[in-house]
């Protein structure tokens, strides 16, 4: 009889954080992972998902040269405008934070992208970019006469969009980094006859690496969202240099390709998420030996 | 307490389950219930027809007209077989023939009557406008109100009419008051000799006046066609105003009013009333359920019944109709089921087909939702994903209008039903033209979506216009030194019209293009486009208009007037109806020169196919079966040929001499190029729809194809790059969709 109220309260504590758990467990199985794993499903069936089909699918996307532009494009956009906004970010808000009054106009005047609905922006940089537009009229003087959303120059306009969006908020983010450094730290530096390069590289850089890691992550998330402005700005089918995967996904679907589609997206993700891992395993052995090497040093 | 552990657990997971399903059974829908439970009763309508001797004769004047609810019919002969009249009144047994005193024989020239009416001592007046009285000088026609007695024909009330400047229309009340309209004003004389002056819309400045009197109140629409003001006959001022029910064609309303001063409207909406004095418009007959939203109907008059019925007076087709509507009880207030339609763009031959179809199944509404083809806040992209979504679940409309849609990735994905088990037959015993939805067979027999219609387009000009738009190298290389190929239209029309001619071509064996032919195309564009722009044609009356419109096929009303002038060699008419042979039939005839088809080609139109997912296949078989037949097909919305044979047939010995149309051009210089037309003769008609058999090349144009070509093509039309360059930027962008 007295143990009772023990086993109940044991119980209860048992099924208390599944309870607070449950709705966003609900709504994540009812949106994320049921949809998910119809994808898997669907990559595996026809169009309709009437039929198994096997890996014909992954076949078809994997010979499929649209998507194999789209991959490459979209795979360069994230090598060439991440690190291009992480570094430029930080520079600015390292700038800003070095900067003795003012700070709060320069990082406004850098927040007010993000302000701007995308369509604005989007005839913005039409209006500026287009063949008769403003930047032509300005470089007039140097025979400049061309369509920069055509060619290779726009792919670099697509990645100055992207800039001109997220430096002001990745600069927000490395500025709260910035702000955790302890200012006695930069003062024993200098004290010692540490330069602003020195000073940077060994005090600032180090205590600045878990704001990174966030801002990495958050830059890449952003970069699968400049499909707004390619499409805005160039529509279904835009230079063959812009043409991410999203631009394929979407006309795949208009298309009813419902079966590349899904194929696709599983590809994508499971390379990502392989490279995550290798990632990640490369990172834990990387931990494993420096802890090894330690031990070791510290036996000599 | 294991046991007790286990029974808590199984608890919160069956209170989760119960949430779950309250949660998810918000969405379900209201299929499925029981005749027990659906509400009752609702207008159902019956079509009167008409006495025999109406399809036989040739009438100068039929109208309705009442005595309460009693209704009389009026026909008045063609002039040259008499000009009597012949009177039917309804009653339950029929229409049964009635004395009258109307007779007009040699009473006028060119009149033209515009009302009937009859009152209870047997008298009857006509409101008649004779047209050969006019005067140029003071434009003044004669009108006259003629009464018709056993006593003999007169004049009424000449003293009054004489007033007036052309009535359209007149109402002579039983107390002897009467109310002219005449114009943007209605005049109301009272039995003691007052008159005063109503406001009202119409005339000259408004498609239709609506108006509707009794003893007490006249009822007319305002200037705006906004409200309806209802003026008191007794001191000529406006006592209530009421919104105008909602209809897209205020012209096609009729409405009247009962004792009390209540007013029944009816339009395409159906048959509504208000009460007087009151504040909302409540539909008595769903329009959307009845032929009253039938494209060709037009409303004529509406009559009240005598037992909470009503009647209504159409014209449908130029054939008069004469519809009642009566309360059933028994019949389900709100159909129990829906066949649904979908569309990118609205089709007057589905609705009409829709109000037939309802007509034919009171207990089934058909339901055509139309998504706007990218015209209002959604693009044409957004919309088909939206509609995407809905097959990929296996759900979306029974019937799909698959114009603008991607009709091949739908056939190739197995979206649309094989209906070649009860089409192929139709195709085979001829009830549908083979050559134009004969295309629509696949190599392996199956049959996915026909065509309700097709445009014709038709091509006429000089023996080397007609080489110069044979082939794309001949386009190419055509540079008369007198004569343009086309008007200066502007480069994107010109690409249109060269792409529609030469689609089998550019298109034909496969879905590739090569760049030597994009090349081509661009080239020939560019030379007729500089040959044709010049200062005399460029800049006429509409010049700028010309230079800006750009017609979706490439083919401008005005090329032929051009062509007809010697200025061009070459124009294309698009025949979308039988009517529109008018223009053609005068420029061949001006010109004595040879229709021919357009190296084949023409434009299927409103191509319906049946979602494979339906739970309605019967059903929507069944409709489909109607959109086809001859019923249907017969009518003339100006929206394409009909594709059922027989009809097909009925429009190449169709005849309307009492047409005439015309087209004028006015030059900078002050010349008039000017051109009018009656019925071709039928030899000539004969000839130009004989044309149909010629048709070998149905023009399906991809939209993003032509989005393609058309962007890339700009930059070397303004002359920024060359035509070798647009042509590989075209090709390169195209190989990227193919490759997808």
């Amino acid at each position: 009889m007295q143990t009772g109220p023990h086993y109940t309260l044991q119980s209860k504590r048992k099924i208390i954080p599944y309870l607070f758990l449950a709705p966003s467990l609900i709504g994540m199985t009812l949106f994320y992972f049921i949809p998910l794993a119809d994808v898997v499903r669907r990559s595996f069936m026809d169009a309709m998902a009437t039929r198994y089909v096997g890996i014909d699918n992954y076949q078809s996307v994997w010979s499929n040269s649209a998507f194999l532009l789209a991959l490459n494009n979209t795979a360069l956009f994230l090598l060439v405008s991440v690190p291009l906004l992480f570094v430029l970010s930080l520079a600015v808000a390292v700038l800003i934070h070095s900067v003795k009054g003012a700070k709060g106009i320069f990082r406004t005047t850098l927040l007010l992208p993000l302000g701007i609905p995308v369509a604005c922006s989007s005839l913005f940089f039409r209006i500026l970019f287009h063949e008769m537009g403003w930047l032509n009229q300005l470089l007039g003087g140097l025979g400049a006469d061309r369509n920069w959303l055509k060619g290779g120059t726009a792919f670099g306009v697509l990645v100055f969009c992207y800039i001109w969006k997220n430096t002001g908020y990745n600069m927000i983010l490395w500025s709260a980094g910035l702000q955790g450094v302890d200012p006695s730290l930069y003062e024993a530096a200098r004290v010692d006859g540490g330069g602003a390069g020195k000073i940077f590289w060994y005090i600032t850089r180090p205590l600045l690496k878990p704001a990174a890691v966030t801002i990495l992550i958050l830059s890449v998330l952003n970069t699968f969202k400049i499909f707004r402005e390619a499409y805005l700005l160039a529509g279904d089918y835009p230079d063959q240099h812009i043409y991410l995967l999203q631009h394929l996904f979407n006309n795949w679907f208009v298309a009813l390709d419902i079966q590349k589609m899904t194929a696709a997206a599983v590809s994508v993700a499971g390379s990502v998420l392989g490279l995550i891992v290798i990632l990640w395993q490369a990172g834990r052995l990387r931990t494993v030996r420096r802890q090894i090497w330690k031990k070791g040093k510290r036996r000599h | 307490m294991r046991i007790r552990k286990r029974v808590r657990s199984i608890a919160l997971a069956l209170s989760m389950i119960m949430i779950l399903s309250v949660l998810l059974s918000g969405c379900k829908g209201q299929e499925g219930k029981t005749p027990e439970t659906v509400a009752k009763g609702r207008y159902i309508e019956e079509s009167i027809a008409f006495p025999e001797e109406w399809g036989t004769k040739e009438w100068l004047f039929t109208g309705m007209t009442n005595i309460g609810t009693d209704l009389y019919l009026y026909g008045i002969e063609n002039e040259m077989e008499g000009g009597a009249g012949i009177c039917y009144l309804l009653t339950a047994d029929g229409w049964v023939p009635q004395e009258t005193n109307i007779n007009i024989l040699g009473r006028f020239n060119e009149g033209e009557i515009l009302t009937v009416q009859r009152q209870e001592d047997g008298k009857e007046y006509l409101t008649v406008i004779d047209w050969s009285s006019y005067n140029e000088e003071t434009n003044i026609v004669n009108s006259e109100i003629i009464e018709f007695s056993a006593e003999g024909i007169q004049d009424y009330r000449k003293d009054l009419v004489g007033e007036l400047d052309r009535p359209d229309w007149c109402k002579i009340m039983p107390d002897g008051s009467i109310l002219f309209s005449q114009f943007d004003q209605a005049i109301y004389f009272s039995a003691d000799g007052n008159k005063f002056e109503i406001l009202q819309g119409g005339g000259v400045t408004s498609l239709r006046t609506l108006r509707a009197v009794s003893s007490e109140y006249y009822v007319v629409n305002d200037a705006e066609s906004k409200n309806l003001l209802r003026y008191d006959l007794k001191t000529g001022t406006v006592v209530e105003t009421i919104p105008m029910p909602a209809a897209e064609f205020i012209s096609s309303s009729a409405m009247t009013l009962d004792d009390d001063g209540n007013i029944y409207l009816v339009n395409e909406n159906g048959i509504q009333y208000w009460t007087k004095d009151g504040s909302i418009w409540e539909v008595l007959a769903d329009g959307a359920l009845n032929s009253l939203s039938m494209p060709s109907i037009y409303m004529r008059e509406i009559f009240l019944g005598a037992d909470n019925d009503y009647y209504t007076f159409v014209s449908s087709d130029s054939a008069l109709q004469l519809l009642h509507f009566t309360y059933d009880e028994n019949i389900a207030s709100v159909p129990t089921h829906t066949l649904s339609i979908y569309g990118l763009n609205d089709s007057p031959t589905v609705r009409q087909a829709i109000s037939v179809f309802q007509n034919l199944n009171p207990d089934i509404r058909v339901d055509f939702q139309v998504a706007d083809g990218g015209t209002g806040n959604a693009t044409v992209t957004d919309t088909i994903k939206a509609l995407n979504t809905e097959l990929l679940n296996k759900k979306g409309a029974d019937i799909i209008l698959l114009d603008g849609l991607p009709i091949e990735d739908y056939i190739e994905k197995g979206v649309l039903a094989d209906i070649s088990d009860w089409l192929s037959p139709m195709l085979s015993d001829g009830t549908l033209t083979a050559r134009v939805a004969g295309n629509y067979q696949q190599e392996s027999g199956e049959i996915y979506a026909v065509p309700l219609r097709f445009i014709l387009p038709i091509a006429f000009g000089s023996e080397e216009g007609f080489e110069a738009i044979s082939s794309l190298e001949k386009a190419a290389a055509y540079a008369p030194e007198n004569t343009p190929l086309l008007q200066a239209k502007n480069h994107m029309e010109i690409l249109r019209f060269l792409i529609n001619g030469c689609y089998d071509e550019l298109f034909g064996a496969d879905e590739d293009f090569s760049t030597a032919k994009l090349e081509l195309l661009l080239t020939a564009v560019k030379k007729i486009h500089d040959a044709g722009d010049r200062e005399e044609i460029r800049t006429g009356t509409y010049g700028s208009e010309i230079y800006n419109y750009q017609s979706e096929y490439g083919f401008s009303d005005i090329d032929g007037i051009f062509a007809y002038s010697g200025q061009t060699n070459i124009a294309v008419e698009e025949l979308r109806s039988v009517h529109d042979i008018m223009m053609l039939g005068a420029y061949l005839k001006q010109m004595d020169v040879e229709p021919k088809t357009l190296n084949g080609i023409y434009f299927p139109v409103q191509i319906a196919g049946i979602n494979q997912a339906t739970k309605q296949m019967d059903l929507a078989k069944e409709f489909m079966e109607l959109l086809l037949s001859y019923e249907i097909q017969n009518m003339e919305f100006y929206d394409g040929f009909p594709v059922n044979q027989q009809a097909n047939d009925q429009w190449k010995v169709f005849r309307d001499e009492n047409t005439m149309v015309g087209s004028s051009y006015t030059m900078d210089d002050g010349s008039i190029l000017e051109i009018t037309a009656v019925w071709p003769e039928p030899e000539m008609q004969q000839k130009i729809l004989g044309l149909q058999e010629e048709l070998t090349t149905p023009v399906n144009l991809n939209k993003v194809l032509m989005e393609m070509i058309e962007d890339e093509a700009a930059a070397y039309f303004e002359g920024n790059i060359e035509v070798e360059q647009a042509a590989a930027a075209i090709a390169d962008r195209a190989a990227l969709y193919f490759a997808e």
